[in-house]
């Protein structure tokens, strides 16, 4: 089933949410994109893995939220008035990705996604599931299983 | 067949069934005489076997017809009510509980071989009936020519005469069904149905909703109003099959003085039927006068023959429950900030109507509550069963007595609480009750007491097992503590008794001195107390030598909300469940001493060693506090006391507990988070683990 795997086999072209962190942009398949918020309070959680930046409110559930960037290993910015909370499903589990800033939904070829995996370094290269080429941009595309990270290696 | 969509509602109402067939045997087992409670045996078997039949599960039918015919051998008095046949009788219910439950569990109901039960059935029936020959066939034959009776009301009576002003005909038609009619529900309603296009039923015997609902018998009485002659009459329900015989009467017209006519007389007058079993039947009475109670009352709705509204109810899956009760917290949350804009932009209006709203959530928060709370009474239902068997198994005389069994609990409390209760009672039995000679030997009874009690204890319930038996030897609980190396003999021996008691509750503790099949596997005590703790709940033990003991478990009445005292750690908010919160107290720097380089306080003489809040949970460091002021929350885990230091205290509120999620589950210190009325979320401390 497509929307429990957000590499792209079925179609011919796979729909993205894309958004930003720092300069680079990344993206997840639409299917697995629930709902994009605007930054709330988020709870910091003790003990949690330090990727998790905390817990918000969800329409009165309690939602974990990643630091995408602390995730991918990036070098933290600020929170600025286009930070958003993207909440993804993936295997019953729903979860915040907090993002820079979400910059469309496009739609990518497969044609036009390389799968090649060398470009980043050894660590983080299970995080990514392919790179999309779209006009001439670079959407790197991203891998949400390893990205929540629940088959647990921390 | 299509059966599946059913499936559901045949084992809910099986087990239901079974329950009852298991209380009826019990309190006849108590009272052999009582023919009632023999009827409502009778009764629910019956419908039992209907179901099964109906669903297609010939064997368990087969089982239960079996044990019909033995309970209506015993309803008519051909059999002596003796314990060997409700022991059978119970291994009977037992077998078919055990069908019951592989059918539910898919696995179909051959697994069971139930042949030897079927063989010791029939040889009770056939072993007495033989014995008692002359006896059998004047029973069997007389029992059709017994006609129930119609207590007409005298406002059914009124309507019979108005009927003959009118030219028409009244008559009391007494239906009997085939033995072999599965569907008796449906033959009624034929009958009742060819009656009603004949003319006006004025009542039926039992009432139509119990005829609906198969609570009958073989035979029922239906009174009419037609103007058709009696063999008309006669003819339309004969014509029904599986009606084995129809007798119809025409009413006579009342007492000639109808207003003066003292009612006992008249009422039964009516009926003199042709059968030449005038006086009561023995068969009919029960049912008949049970039914006739309600039925007098309503009697001026004469033709309205919709089921009543007595009792009804709903099965909802408890997961739609979470669902309303989440939803309801998002109302609340909602409102909340709604009240925040009304005071900040001061809107009255809107204000106002907020308080109006608050009120509405308010109770709809408690009715959603009390939705999900059920009777205790579901568990321990199935106690009185166990308690005998074992009584039974161990040689003892046991009264097993249930209070409160009304008093309600949280489902998901109620779906727990069931084995750590039956672990208590069988050790009670087992361990606490003496046998009738020692019991004798002592001066007590033969027969020990055994109670459970449950009731209501501020915003917790109680449930407490109770014993006569010959109570705990805290001497012995010591020996036994030390010998497993789970105390020094010293620590021991400076423990008061009752402390030395509470020592069984240690993990692998057992002092049974022979190991028996009912407990006493070393597994026992310390589970019971992990599980109740898991429900947020408490258990502790009270015993005196030789007078008894009693246990006792203190649970939350519900565990999707509990009371919480709200604290705040720099910038951050944590909720500890209040119930293990001893006290807060106010104290200064120098109040804390330090033991082995650890911080503690006294507090009226106890040692309490103390936690402080931030630098447990490493929580970022703000401007530096104020440390005049320290604000300490004494908790407790058991006897076990610590003193956790906090910024501030917020508060005292109800909070729903939520949990943090398959992605951050098992934290440590934390039990899970709540979203505040002003739509944060803050954590809750798992007190145990800071310890």
């Amino acid at each position: 089933m497509a929307n429990t795997d957000e590499n792209v086999v079925a179609e011919d072209e796979v729909q993205v949410v894309a958004f930003k962190l720092r300069n680079e942009e990344y993206g997840f398949s639409i299917l697995n994109v629930q709902e994009i918020k605007g930054l709330t309070d988020i709870t910091r959680v003790p003990f949690a893995p330090e990727f998790v930046k905390g817990v918000i409110n969800l329409r009165g559930s309690v939602l974990p939220v990643i630091d995408l960037k602390r995730r991918l290993g990036l070098e933290d910015t600020p929170y600025t008035a286009n930070t958003r909370i993207v909440v993804v499903h993936y295997d019953e589990v729903s979860v915040g990705m907090l993002v820079d800033a979400v910059t469309e939904v496009r739609t990518i070829d497969n044609d036009d996604i390389d799968a090649t995996r060398s470009v980043t370094t050894d660590s983080n290269v299970k995080f990514i599931s392919g790179i999309g080429k779209v006009d001439n941009r670079l959407i790197i595309l991203l891998n949400i299983s390893e990205v929540i990270g629940l088959d647990a290696e921390e | 067949m299509e059966t599946n969509q059913y499936m559901e509602m045949f084992l809910d109402e099986s087990r239901e069934h079974l329950q009852s067939l298991n209380d009826g045997l019990l309190s006849l087992e108590n009272d052999p005489e009582d023919l009632s409670v023999l009827n409502e045996i009778f009764r629910n078997a019956h419908t039992l076997k209907g179901m099964s039949a109906t669903m297609g599960y010939t064997r368990t039918a087969e089982l239960t017809h079996d044990m019909e015919n033995l309970l209506d051998m015993l309803r008519k008095e051909q059999l002596k009510v003796s314990s060997e046949i409700i022991d059978v009788i119970f291994k009977c219910v037992d077998s078919l509980q055990e069908m019951v439950e592989n059918i539910g569990n898919g696995d179909g109901e051959d697994l069971l071989d139930f042949s030897d039960l079927v063989r010791q059935v029939n040889a009770i029936a056939k072993g007495e009936s033989l014995a008692a020959p002359a006896e059998a066939p004047a029973a069997a034959p007389a029992a059709p020519a017994v006609v129930g009776g119609i207590d007409l009301s005298e406002t059914d009576m009124a309507v019979v005469k108005e009927a003959k002003k009118s030219g028409l005909l009244a008559y009391t038609v007494h239906v009997e069904i085939a033995d072999s009619c599965l569907l008796k529900s449906a033959r009624s309603y034929m009958v009742m149905n060819a009656l009603d296009e004949l003319g006006d039923i004025i009542k039926s015997v039992p009432p139509a909703e119990d005829l609906e609902q198969e609570k009958f018998d073989h035979s029922f009485d239906v009174a009419v109003i037609t103007d058709k002659d009696a063999k008309a009459v006669e003819d339309v329900v004969a014509d029904i099959s599986e009606i084995t015989s129809v007798a119809v009467t025409e009413i006579a017209e009342a007492a000639p003085a109808p207003e003066v006519a003292p009612a006992p007389e008249a009422a039964p007058a009516p009926e003199a039927a042709p059968a030449p079993a005038a006086a009561p039947a023995p068969a009919a009475p029960a049912p008949a006068a049970k039914a006739a109670a309600p039925a007098a009352k309503k009697a001026p709705a004469k033709n309205d023959k919709k089921a009543h509204a007595a009792g009804q109810s709903v099965r909802v899956d408890i997961e739609k429950l979470d669902t309303l009760m989440n939803l309801v917290g998002e109302l609340v949350t909602n409102k909340v900030r709604l009240e925040q804009i009304g005071m900040t932009h001061r809107l009255t209006e809107l204000t106002e109507t907020l308080e109006q709203m608050d009120r509405v959530t308010t109770d709809l928060q408690s009715v959603v509550m009390k939705v999900r709370m059920v009777p205790v009474s579901q568990v321990f239902n199935r106690f009185p069963r166990m308690v005998r068997d074992l009584a039974k198994e161990l040689n003892k005389d046991i009264n097993l007595t249930i209070e409160g069994e009304e008093t309600e609990l949280d489902r998901t409390v109620i779906d727990e609480i069931g084995d750590p209760l039956m672990h208590l009672l069988r050790n009670s039995l087992d361990h606490g009750v003496e046998t009738p000679d020692e019991r004798e030997a002592k001066g007590k009874p033969r027969t020990g007491e055994v109670g459970l009690i449950a009731r209501h204890e501020g915003n917790n319930v109680v449930i407490m097992v109770t014993d006569d038996g010959k109570g705990i030897d805290a001497d012995k609980i010591r020996n036994k503590a030390v010998e497993k190396g789970m105390v020094t003999r010293d620590e021991a021996d400076s423990l008061p008794d009752a402390d030395a008691v509470r020592l069984i509750f240690l993990p692998g503790f057992s002092t049974a001195d022979v190991i028996t099949d009912v407990s006493g596997r070393g597994v026992g005590m310390d589970v019971v107390r992990s599980k109740i703790e898991s429900l947020g709940g408490h258990v502790d033990v009270e015993t005196k030598i030789n007078e008894g003991s009693v246990f006792k478990i203190k649970l939350p009445l519900t565990l999707a909300i509990i009371q919480a005292m709200l604290v705040k750690v720099q910038d951050e908010m944590y909720a500890i469940p209040l119930g293990s919160i001893d006290s807060t107290i106010n104290i200064t720097p120098d109040d804390i001493k330090t033991v082995q380089n650890k911080e503690v306080i006294v507090l009226r003489g106890q040692i309490i060693p103390i936690v402080r809040l931030g630098d447990v949970l490493s929580v970022p460091h703000g401007s530096g506090t104020d440390e005049e002021d320290i604000f300490v929350v004494v908790v407790h885990v058991g006897d076990h006391k610590t003193g956790i230091v906090v910024d501030n205290l917020i508060g005292q509120q109800e909070i729903v507990i939520k949990t943090l999620g398959k992605m951050l589950s098992g934290l440590k210190m934390l039990a899970g988070a709540t979203v505040l009325g002003d739509g944060h979320v803050a954590m809750i401390l798992d007190v145990s683990a800071l310890m």
